[in-house]
């Protein structure tokens, strides 16, 4: 199969959702660039096997999550970081993406097990459905439910928002009215 | 010994205890259950939170300026495949 122009286009279209994914997983851009390029030089060279009609963007996704895992998982204890050790020592990230207020989200992120990772990744930033999000990664539905929603709860316990009480916004508010109802 | 009559009924029992009394939704309860799972208790707005702060996040990382490499090997790529 010939790479047409529209194939192409939305291949690159991917890349920036690639790049998102493989920085979120792997916790460094460089690291998460080498993987980008090897899952465009994988699929560029498996194009036959895409078949037309399909997700390309589920296609390199699946690509990319196995290089991730086959390549990339022998540095397997700097991956899930348990301390977030490796998430408090990224240096080079993105500018933007080096704001402080994900500060604590992406070391959260860090410390959690690779599968769950990847799973709340897919579903709840990338917005793939359960379905596609279980044949990206080869797994049950069930599993990729289990994993959300181990991952969302682990997520909570780290930055230690078990409650609704805890949530920054809503507790401002609620010191607002208590001020403005305070006797003057 | 749990046969498969009572087995399907206690699977039944729990996701509808699941579905009326756990906050993390209809999906999540059925995953928990259909994993012999735990159910755990995250509220829904902590989940809505974190998931909120996630999309963010990764909307964030979706805005980056990607480097013109990718292009560039897509296209070196695409100019090799029609020569050959």
């Amino acid at each position: 199969m010939t790479i047409e122009p529209g194939l192409r286009d939305e291949m690159l279209a991917t890349v920036p959702h690639l790049r998102a994914f493989a920085i979120s997983l792997s916790g460094h851009i460089d690291k998460a660039d080498d993987l980008v390029q090897d899952t465009l030089l994988r699929a560029l060279s498996n194009i036959d096997q895409f078949k037309p009609g399909t997700c390309l963007q589920a296609w390199l996704f699946t690509i990319l999550r196995n290089l991730f895992h086959t390549e990339y998982r022998k540095r397997r204890r700097e991956v899930e970081d348990p301390d977030g050790l490796m998430a408090s020592r990224l240096a080079v990230m993105p500018n933007q993406s080096g704001r402080l207020e994900f500060e604590e989200l992406r070391a959260a992120l860090g410390r959690l097990p690779p599968e769950q990772r990847e799973a709340l990744l897919l579903v709840t930033a990338e917005g793939f459905s359960y379905e596609e999000a279980a044949q990206i990664t080869g797994t049950q539905l069930g599993t990729i439910k289990s994993r959300i929603n181990r991952a969302r709860s682990r997520l909570a316990e780290i930055m230690n928002v078990n409650d609704p009480e805890d949530l920054g916004p809503d507790r401002l508010v609620r010191a607002v009215l208590h001020a403005s109802d305070a006797p003057r | 010994m749990v046969r498969g009559t009572e087995r399907t009924v206690l699977t039944a029992l729990a996701r509808d205890f699941a579905r009326r009394f756990i906050s993390s939704g209809t999906q999540d309860a059925d995953a928990c259950v259909s994993a012999g799972d735990v159910l755990p208790t995250l509220d829904r707005d902590v989940q809505a939170h974190i998931g909120e702060r996630l999309r963010c996040y990764y909307a964030d990382l979706l805005t980056e300026p990607v480097p013109p490499t990718f292009a560039a090997l897509i296209d070196r790529f695409t100019r090799k495949e029609r020569r050959s």
